[in-house]
């Protein structure tokens, strides 16, 4: 993947080794305790042998996140027959796609937490972006495409990590960098270029790269922004579909918004390139609404 | 709005519906796969459990196996101990009890567990077994306490020990409690000690009989001279001579060690006592009408003798001396009873004894004739009560009257008589002394000719006689067969129902009270579920009672008095088998 051509190399030098050290701050810090899980998880979604039992396995070395999917899979929200006190339990009744979705939840909303109001950003309201798109990607596949969309949900919940990445670990930089974007209404992006010399989608594609993450999610990750740049046509339609929820997330107001100046030309340009309708996306953006207010109502976010 | 417009529009919201379909039918195949794939991964777990819920089935079946047997073994120990065995919880409910505390209470083990005693018998007072509060209070073993306790087979004494059951940390959760029924074994001991007793006292008697008999006959020859020549004396000197008075003392005295002599010979005979049929009735006349009655009313002028006779008395077999001394002893006694005068009431009747019971004696079951001697004197002390019939022991002056032998002969008399004495005595309020002397039966057709027979004689019907005491039964057959009528006897009232069952009777003469087993009320009643027209005779030896007359609500006819007296006897089942 050739990211970075066409720029000064000495320039891109010193951007590598920020990231660099921006990775294994990350790595150094609670952030990356969440790695291991999600990583297993996301194999699980990419492996279809794969079994209630692998699922089980992964989640029960976690007892905090043991103990809140049960929390969950007993909450109204599943409205549980009986008490379900175990992850198989919970695989059974839940749905072995709805624990992966609530483990992954659990597990990235971890490091969204500590949270602090700065210039309309919050890790709560890039957490709720997060959900949004994630939940958003997975309806569009499922409903569109007629596939599952597990990978999106997983790309749509950490397409952000590069921000949080930013907020923990250069914080003062970062309060500018939200500072001048206000200011001078301009994309995130923009604004990440001038103070800190690099892009979010560029930290998350540096970490999700030294986590191993599949090649999709990394993709998704890095190119959020910018989709149109990924030239394999196996990973464009995720992408672009990432890119569509991202967009459409921003517009209806779903958390943290990066783009306050959205760029509509690339929108429709993704669109089209997957034949997706406005007014059929506007159908879907509808019911993620209503789903987001129940897990709102049920205390799930 | 144009035409193209509408066009569009409709178009519209078309392309907008098919495109809701579209979502929904994606929607519907993933969450059916969803479905699917859930279902497969549910086999897989459940088959999973499946199989470790089998290896600890297994497992737990082994274990069980072991504690099967080991409890059997537990069990098999406890319900095969001769003594009763009980577990009870915190609150006194019985949790474990073993075969013999099921039987001695009548309950089933299952009615027992789960209840204290008082609620398993709400009508009976309380005792040890029921109680543990001094158990579970003290927390200490409560060991070797004697208790009565009400059971299947009567009160019984008991010995019992309890012990607090405690759980492994210690706690007291229960008791255990262990009873042993002494009764059989004090019963067993006290009869060894009455038979010793009776053993020295029968040594005594023969002691004393043997003497009496060596020496009485000499001792009457010697008498003889004494008693007989003061009276020629007296004859040879004058009316006024000073030696009067000494010879007639020696005379009197001379009577008296006579009389002395005669009861030793009394004693002595005992055993070679010839006997014949006699009517009590009429040996108290015989003595009424005797030379030693006259004697008493001069000694007594102020006593009064009354005689309360039953007209319809039965025989007995007896020594009518014998009797007739017995009766002459008690008088006489009742008369010095009442130094200030009174009334001696002599009375006799049938009386017959369904159930042994313990009066001055354990009087046993049977026909009898009653005596009794009623006074209103001075009584008689309880530490005297139980010397009373020894020889030579009295609480009146010595040698003033009698002999010191006269209850000695009284109670050898009823013995030998197969009879039975009752005392009850008040001090200053009076003395009644019952005799029991067993009915004969030997000479019915004696008792037969006072009424025309001929007029209650049966046709051959059947009649089963119902009587758990055999006696009672023979004596009932033997005047039914006289009467003409086919009899059947059995002893208790489950065989009596069987009997019926089977078998049409035309009567049945019902006893009321028997023991083992359901009474004739409870027999009668399960009869009528055979037969709801069943005739029957009720009899006992006590007077009508509440279950009697429960028993003829129901349809049974007249109460029939023991002991049988063949007129009544006759004309009751006459009378019954006519209705």
């Amino acid at each position: 993947m050739n990211f970075i051509d066409g720029r000064d190399m000495e320039q891109n030098q010193d951007k590598k080794e920020k990231l660099d050290n921006l990775v294994k701050l990350v790595n150094d810090s609670e952030i990356s305790s969440i790695k291991g899980i999600v990583s297993n998880i996301i194999k699980t979604i990419n492996d279809p042998s794969s079994t209630a039992k692998d699922l089980k396995e992964i989640i029960q070395i976690d007892p905090p996140l043991t103990a809140k999917i049960l929390k969950l899979a007993n909450s109204a929200y599943y409205t549980t027959r009986s008490k379900i006190s175990e992850i198989e339990h919970a695989v059974i009744w839940v749905g072995y796609d709805a624990v992966k979705e609530l483990a992954l939840n659990q597990k990235v909303c971890e490091i969204f937490n500590k949270d602090e109001s700065i210039e309309g950003y919050s890790r709560y309201l890039l957490w709720k972006n997060s959900i949004g798109v994630a939940l958003l990607g997975k309806m569009i596949y499922r409903r569109e495409f007629g596939e599952k969309g597990e990978d999106i949900y997983a790309a749509g919940l950490l397409h952000n990590i590069g921000i949080i990445a930013e907020d923990q670990f250069l914080q003062s930089e970062f309060k500018n960098t939200l500072k001048a974007a206000k200011s001078r209404k301009k994309n995130l992006n923009s604004a990440e270029n001038e103070t800190l010399g690099f892009e979010h989608p560029e930290v998350g594609l540096a970490i999700a790269n030294d986590w191993k993450f599949p090649e999709e999610l990394v993709t998704c990750i890095g190119y959020h922004h910018n989709p149109v740049a990924v030239e394999e046509a196996y990973l464009k339609r995720k992408v672009y579909t990432l890119y569509i929820a991202d967009y459409l997330c921003q517009e209806n107001h779903i958390g943290y918004c990066d783009a306050p100046q959205p760029d509509e030309e690339l929108f429709v340009n993704c669109r089209k390139a997957l034949k997706l309708e406005r007014y059929a996306l506007q159908l879907i953006v509808d019911d993620m609404k209503k789903e987001i207010k129940q897990m709102e109502l049920q205390g799930v976010f | 709005m144009t035409d193209a417009d509408y066009k569009k529009e409709l178009e519209q919201k078309i392309k907008i519906l098919e495109t809701k379909i579209k979502h929904l039918t994606n929607d519907l195949v993933l969450t059916r796969q969803d479905y699917e794939d859930s279902m497969a991964k549910y086999f897989d777990i459940y088959s999973n459990m499946e199989k470790k819920v089998h290896e600890r089935t297994e497992k737990l079946k082994e274990l069980q196996n072991v504690l099967k047997i080991k409890n059997m073994q537990l069990e098999i120990m406890v319900d095969s101990s001769p003594g009763m065995i009980f577990y009870k919880d915190g609150q006194e409910r019985y949790v474990r009890v073993n075969k013999k505390f099921a039987e001695m209470f009548g309950v089933s083990m299952s009615d027992i567990i789960g209840k204290t005693h008082a609620e398993l018998f709400p009508g009976l007072p309380e005792n040890i077994i029921g109680n543990d509060q001094e158990v579970l209070k003290n927390k200490a073993p409560d060991l070797n306490r004697g208790a009565f306790v009400d059971t299947v087979k009567g009160r019984r004494h008991m010995l019992i020990n309890k012990v607090p059951y405690r759980d492994i940390d210690g706690n007291i959760i229960g008791i255990i409690g262990f009873a042993i029924d002494m009764t059989d074994l004090y019963k067993v001991e006290q009869e060894k000690r009455d038979l010793e007793e009776k053993l020295v006292r029968a040594e005594k008697m023969e002691a004393i009989g043997l003497l009496a008999g060596g020496v009485a006959h000499d001792l009457n020859n010697i008498l003889t001279g004494i008693v007989s020549y003061p009276d020629l004396l007296l004859l040879e000197i004058p009316e006024d001579s000073p030696l009067r008075r000494p010879i007639v003392t020696i005379q009197e005295s001379g009577l008296k060690a006579a009389a002395i002599v005669q009861d030793l010979l009394t004693l002595a005979r005992r055993g070679v006592i010839k006997s014949e049929i006699a009517n009590l009735n009429e040996l108290i006349n015989d003595y009424l009408k005797s030379l030693e009655y006259e004697k008493l009313k001069i000694y007594h002028p102020n006593v009064n003798v009354k005689t309360d006779l039953d007209k319809k008395l039965l025989n007995i077999r007896c020594s009518p001396i014998h009797i007739v001394k017995t009766i002459m002893n008690l008088v006489i006694n009742a008369a010095e009873a009442m130094p200030e005068g009174g009334t001696v009431i002599l009375s006799t009747k049938n009386c017959n004894i369904d159930k042994a019971f313990k009066g001055y004696e354990n009087i046993n079951t049977g026909d009898y004739v009653i005596l009794q001697v009623h006074d209103t004197g001075i009584g008689i002390s309880e530490d005297d009560l139980n010397h009373i019939f020894e020889p030579f022991y009295t609480n009146k002056v010595m040698g003033k009257s009698g002999t010191g032998l006269g209850m000695a002969v009284v109670w050898g008399v009823v013995k030998d008589h197969k009879g039975f004495i009752d005392i009850k005595s008040k001090p200053d309020e009076g003395t009644i002394i019952t005799l029991y002397f067993p009915v004969t039966r030997k000479n019915i057709t004696r008792e037969i000719s006072g009424f025309s027979i001929n007029d209650y004689m049966g046709n051959g019907e059947f009649i089963l006689v119902v009587d758990d005491i055999p006696e009672q039964r023979d004596i009932a057959s033997l005047l039914l067969k006289k009467l003409n009528y086919r009899v059947k006897s059995v002893s208790n009232g489950e065989d009596a129902v069987q009997f019926v069952k089977n078998n049409p009777v035309d009567l049945i003469i019902l006893d009321m009270i028997m023991e083992p087993g359901i009474d004739g009320l409870d027999a009668f009643k399960e009869m009528l579920k055979y037969n709801p027209s069943q005739k029957a005779v009720i009899t006992s030896g006590y007077s009508e009672t509440d279950r009697v007359k429960a028993a003829q609500k129901l349809g049974a006819g007249a109460y029939l008095k023991k002991p049988y007296l063949i007129e009544d006897f006759a004309k009751t089942i006459k009378h019954e088998l006519q209705k």
